[in-house]
Order: C-alpha cells, then structure tokens, then sequence
C-alpha cells in the first residue's frame, strides 16, 4: 500500500472537471455531424447543401427536395437523435438505480409489454379508448409499457422489496409478456403477423412531426430532473447505505428515477418499436469515457445514444442500396465494433 | 457541524430486528459521551452492524435514541445524515469514481446544508491529505486495493464532520500502518471537535489501546461494558469467544490479551474444559 504523504491539488480535479465537459462537447460535435450525415443521406441521393438551401431558403429548392426535406429526412434524423438521448438516458438512470451493468430500459419488461400493447391493436383491434387510427398502435404500446413498469414500482414498494427482487419481477414480466404476444402471434392473420414482426424491429420510418413533438416534450420535462438528481445517482454508485447515510432518500430518487426511464423508453418504443442496443451499450461507452460522476455521465450517455443511433440510421440507409433496412437491426452492427475499440483501449496497460 | 462537548448519544430500550426476528431486544447502556471513542465488540452474527445501522437511521428502531435534544428516530434521512455518519462494512465493487469524486460526492450529494463547490473540494483535499491517501485521489476506486477501497470509504464519512460517527470494521482490510492511521485520526477528530464515536472492531488489543470504552455485544445483549481493563476480562472473553484467555498489562500498562485456547461447546466460563493451549 502507498505509505506517500503527498498532498492533494485541488487543480487537478478541476483539471479533470474540464476535460470531461470537453469530452461531452467533443461527443455533441460528432453527434451533430452524424445528424447532419443522416440528413445528407437518402434513396433520392439529395446531398447536404441541397438540404442546407431546403432548411435555410426553401425557396430556392423544388416542392420535390422540400417534401424529402421536411416530411422525410429532417423528421426521421431528429427522431433517430431524440431517440438515441432517451434509450440511452434511461439506460444510465435503470443501470444505476438497479445497481446492474446489464440493466437497459427494457429490463423491467418495459419493451416486452409495448410488443404485446401493439400486438392487441394490430391483431384484435383492441385500442385505448378514445384513440384511433394511426396513434392505436404507439398509444396501446405506450400505456402497457408505461402501466407495467407501474404496476412493478408499486409491488415492490408495497413489499419494501430491494432492487434485485424488483429486476426479478421485471424478467417474470419480459416472460409473461412475450408468452403473450407468442400466443396472440399464433392466432393472427398472414398479413397482422408481418406487420406485428416488422413493428418490433425498431424502426424510424414511422416518425411524424407529432411524435418528434410529443418524444421532445418528454425529454424536455424528464432531463432537467435527472441532471438534478445526478449527485445521488453518483452517491448511490457508491452502495444504497452509503447513499443514504449522505441523506440521499433513496425510495424517492429510486422511484422517480424509474419513472423518467419508463417514460423515455415507453414513449420511444411505442413510436419506433424496439431498439435494443443503445440503452445497454450507450452508457457503457460513455462510463468509459467520463466515469461515473453523472453530472457528466448523464449527459455524454444522452449524446453517445444519439451519436449511435444516427449513424445507425445512416447505415440503415446505405447498406442494402436503395432499401431502407429497419434501424433496429442495423443499430447493434454500427455500435459494436465502436464499443470494441473502446473495451480494447480502455484495458489496463499492465 | 460542532457540537457541545456535554452532547451525549441517549439510547433508550431500543429494539431491532428483521421482521418477526428481533436481534436487538430492549437495549438500554448508558450515554455516548463527546470526544470519547467506544468500541463495539463480539463475535460474527453478534448484532453489531445492525446495531450501529440503526443508529445511523438506516434502519427502523423501536424505544429511544435521542442524541443531545434530537430525537433521532423523529428525524428524517437527511437531517439523521447532517449529524451522524455512518461508515458502512461493505465496500462498493466495480465503481469507475475517483477517490476525489466519490469524497466529493458525500458532501454535494447531501440534501442539507452543503458547502459550496470550491469549499467542498478543499475540504475533500484536506480529509484525504490527514487520511495520508492524498496520493490516490485521482485513482479510479476500481483499481485500488480492499484496504485502499476502505480508507476511502473512511474518508466519505469523515468529510461529512458528522457530530457522531459510526464506523464498522474500519480497519479489518488495513495493514499495522493504517490501522495506527485510522484510530489516529478517529481520535484526534473526535478530541478536536468533541464528537461521539463508535466503532466496530474485531481486533481486541486495538479496541483496549485506543478507545476509552468498550461495548461487548453477543447475542444481541450488552455482556460488558466498560474502561477496556474493566470489560475486558478473561471471564466476559470466555463468555463472548469462548475462548481461553489471558489478560495482562503490558509494560506501559496497555491492556494485551493472549488467547491460549478454544473452551470446548460447553457453558462459557467454566474453565474446566479447556482445549490445550498449542505449545510454542
Ligand atoms: N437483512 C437481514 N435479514 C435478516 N436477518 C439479518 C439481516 N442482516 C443480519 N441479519 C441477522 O442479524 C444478526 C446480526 O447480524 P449483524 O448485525 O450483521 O452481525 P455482526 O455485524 O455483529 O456480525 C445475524 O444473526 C444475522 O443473521
Ligand atoms: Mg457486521
């Protein structure tokens, strides 16, 4: 064990404090120069100053590059960024709270009972009341997702369970809830069975400016609370007695904390379908690069989900040539390798 | 947050358990002075961490626990944390905070009245120089040893100038070196500012040579409690351990124990039984 006696500079912490906040604006650049990427691709082949002049001048651009622009490209690239934030937002707050590496917004079943919500309006036509047409579907998924996770929260506080018999809870549901849809599956027509599978494979096609609204709104009303929060998030890393003998009062961080993560990720996944991915990895990768102080944590996961995601977008657009491909399915082939590299360099040197 | 040297810990009849099972039952001692060290000793599965988390409030408690004019199990988590700290057995695994981060953050994450910014890391910067850890601050807590780990552990308590802190097993990862470090600076803080403190420790001659009482818990029940030469006997260590012991003033009248054997099963304190001392 060291036996030195230096003392500590209390510069170099503020040294580190700086590289951080540098780290997560390096990361906002990259990820606002995958968002400009995303714009700049697509099957017409429009390339960036074409949407530039589109976004800037519409007049100057054809009726054409303006529908592309704004009905298509712009709506779907920032869903792919707003989306990205929050799987990954409330991917950091589900590790954090459920003291799990391998947690991810979806471990409660949040996503499990989303596929069964949509399966009920896709295959029997069972909607929330009062919603019909388009909004059916994201409106089921949304409140069985968002109902679930409830449901969970208030079992275990009225057994005072801990975290691990909360995540336990939350596989029994993934279990029911996939049983669930496996059934209704097998009584389902050709054509509801097709569109159910493509449902579940995420997907940014589905976007409209409505949704971005209402995902933008959601993320605008949670962040600021989770940013708040970020000292107790850092304090509970540190064990939930250790947390709490700082006068963290961890019931209440615990449950609003799920609460902004099911409400990202259900609200997510009802839009776009499952994107499984970025909520487990997209903390991670951001862990690597800031630590754990939250206060940075938080906010380079958000960038690092919306960094990957547009990327992924961009590959679901180029892969396959002139086949848009479910960015779903693309989104683990664009971000493994990255957290690869990353593992890789981030191996002690010994 | 100082406090007035006459302040005292008031334990009162408290009970503690774990649903049905009551582990600590109707415990009565008398009051925890300021600028006094107690240690808390017994054997594993005595009660001691249950004992000492419901001190801390972290978990329910039922009789009297008052320290000064505070009725301690009134107050809510965050005014219980602004004046005890508690020092938790188990040490967190797999965090990637640096031991200035995670210092830091048991000052910046409390609900009650916090220092500010620049104050807090002076503060933090202090606590881990009089630690003699200042070397590790900017170490990542994932790659330090389990002694490392606890010194830093030690050092979110200490940061949080609580008026009574609780600390279990502070030394059980340390080496000679920081054992001696540890109840070093446990006792210069609590002289300095006249805090209560109460420790669990396993190691006999450590609790005899640097507190100035020492509680002995088995069963859930107080077997002695006393100066260290008062509570510490051959009789209440055959009770306790069950073992077969010596107890002697060392030159400089420090109290030493030497075990010279195991009292086979039978009721404590007959010393009849006695496995034979291994020869040396
Ligand atoms: N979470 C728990 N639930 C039920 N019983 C517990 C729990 N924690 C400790 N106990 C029991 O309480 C008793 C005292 O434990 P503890 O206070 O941890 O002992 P010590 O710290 O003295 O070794 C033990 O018999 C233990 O089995
Ligand atoms: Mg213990």
């Amino acid at each position: 064990m060291s036996k030195s006696t230096d003392t500590v500079d209390v510069s170099r912490y503020q040294a580190l404090f700086r590289r951080r906040i540098l780290i997560v604006l390096a990361l906002a650049v990259a990820a606002g120069a995958a968002f400009l990427l995303d714009l700049a691709t697509g099957p017409s082949r429009l390339g960036l100053d074409e949407m530039m002049r589109g976004l800037f001048t519409p007049d100057s651009v054809s009726p054409a590059v303006r529908v592309i622009l704004w009905d298509v490209r712009l709506p779907y690239a920032v869903m792919a960024v707003l989306v990205g934030a929050a799987l990954a937002l409330a991917g950091t707050e589900m590790q954090t709270i459920l003291n799990n590496a391998l947690a991810s917004p979806f471990t409660l079943g949040v996503s499990s009972a989303a596929a069964f919500g949509a399966a009920l309006a896709i295959v029997l036509g069972l909607a929330v009341p009062g919603v019909t047409g388009p909004w059916a579907v994201s409106a089921n998924a949304f409140v069985f997702a968002f109902g679930s996770v409830l449901l969970l929260q208030v079992l275990a506080r009225s057994r005072g369970a801990g975290v691990e018999t909360l995540t336990l809870f939350g596989i029994a549901l993934v279990f029911t809830f996939n049983a669930l849809v496996a059934l209704l599956q097998f009584v389902a027509s050709q054509e509801a069975l097709q569109q159910l599978v493509f449902w579940s494979m995420g997907s940014l096609a589905r976007t409209n400016w409505s949704k971005v609204q209402v995902l933008a709104l959601i993320l605008a009303v949670t962040v600021p609370f989770s940013l708040a929060s970020a000292w107790q998030m850092t304090a509970l890393r540190l064990g939930e007695d250790r947390a709490r003998s700082f006068g963290v009062r961890l019931q209440r961080l615990r449950f609003l904390s799920l609460l902004r993560a099911s409400l990202l990720a259900a609200t997510a996944v009802a839009f776009v379908g499952t994107i499984s991915f970025i909520g487990l990895v997209g903390p991670h990768i951001a862990r690597l690069l800031v630590g754990e102080d939250h206060r940075f944590l938080l906010p380079a996961s958000m960038v690092c989900g919306a960094l990957i995601l547009s990327l992924a977008s961009v590959a679901s657009k180029t892969l396959v040539p002139d086949v848009l491909l479910p960015v779903g399915v693309v989104t683990a082939l664009v971000g493994i390798p990255f957290f690869m590299t990353l593992i890789f360099l981030k191996r002690p040197r010994a | 947050m100082t406090i007035p040297p006459e302040t005292t810990l008031h334990l009162d009849a408290l009970s503690v358990g774990y649903g049905a099972r009551t582990v600590i039952d109707s415990l009565s001692l008398p009051p925890f002075r300021g600028g006094e060290i107690t240690a808390l000793i017994g054997p594993n599965a005595a009660g001691k961490t249950t004992l000492l988390r419901a001190l801390a409030g972290l978990h329910p408690a039922r009789g009297a626990l008052r320290l000064g004019d505070a009725d301690l199990l009134r107050l809510d988590g965050a005014a219980h944390a602004a004046r005890v700290s508690y020092m938790p057995q188990a040490l967190p695994q797999r965090v990637a905070l640096t031991v200035f981060e995670a210092t830091l953050s048991a000052l910046r994450a409390s609900p009650s009245a916090r220092p500010d910014a620049r104050a807090a890391q002076a503060l933090v910067g202090e606590t881990l120089d009089a630690l003699g850890i200042g070397a590790l601050a900017f170490r990542s807590l994932d790659q330090l040893s389990g002694g490392q780990r606890q010194l830093a552990s030690l050092a979110q308590s200490v940061v949080r100038r609580p008026s009574v802190l609780l600390l279990d097993e502070p030394t059980s990862a340390l080496d000679l070196n920081y054992q001696f470090r540890v109840m070093h600076l446990v006792q210069s803080i609590v002289r300095a500012r006249g805090i209560i403190a109460v420790v669990v420790l396993h190691d006999v001659a450590l609790a005899c040579r640097w507190c100035q009482r020492i509680v002995i818990l088995s069963d859930g029940q107080v077997v002695a409690d006393g100066p260290p030469a008062e509570a510490i006997t051959p009789d209440t260590l055959a009770r306790v351990y069950s073992v077969h012991a010596r107890v002697e003033a060392c030159s400089r009248g420090a109290v030493q124990v030497m075990v010279d054997g195991i009292l086979a099963d039978g009721p404590p304190s007959c010393s009849g039984d006695v496995m034979p001392p291994r020869s040396s």
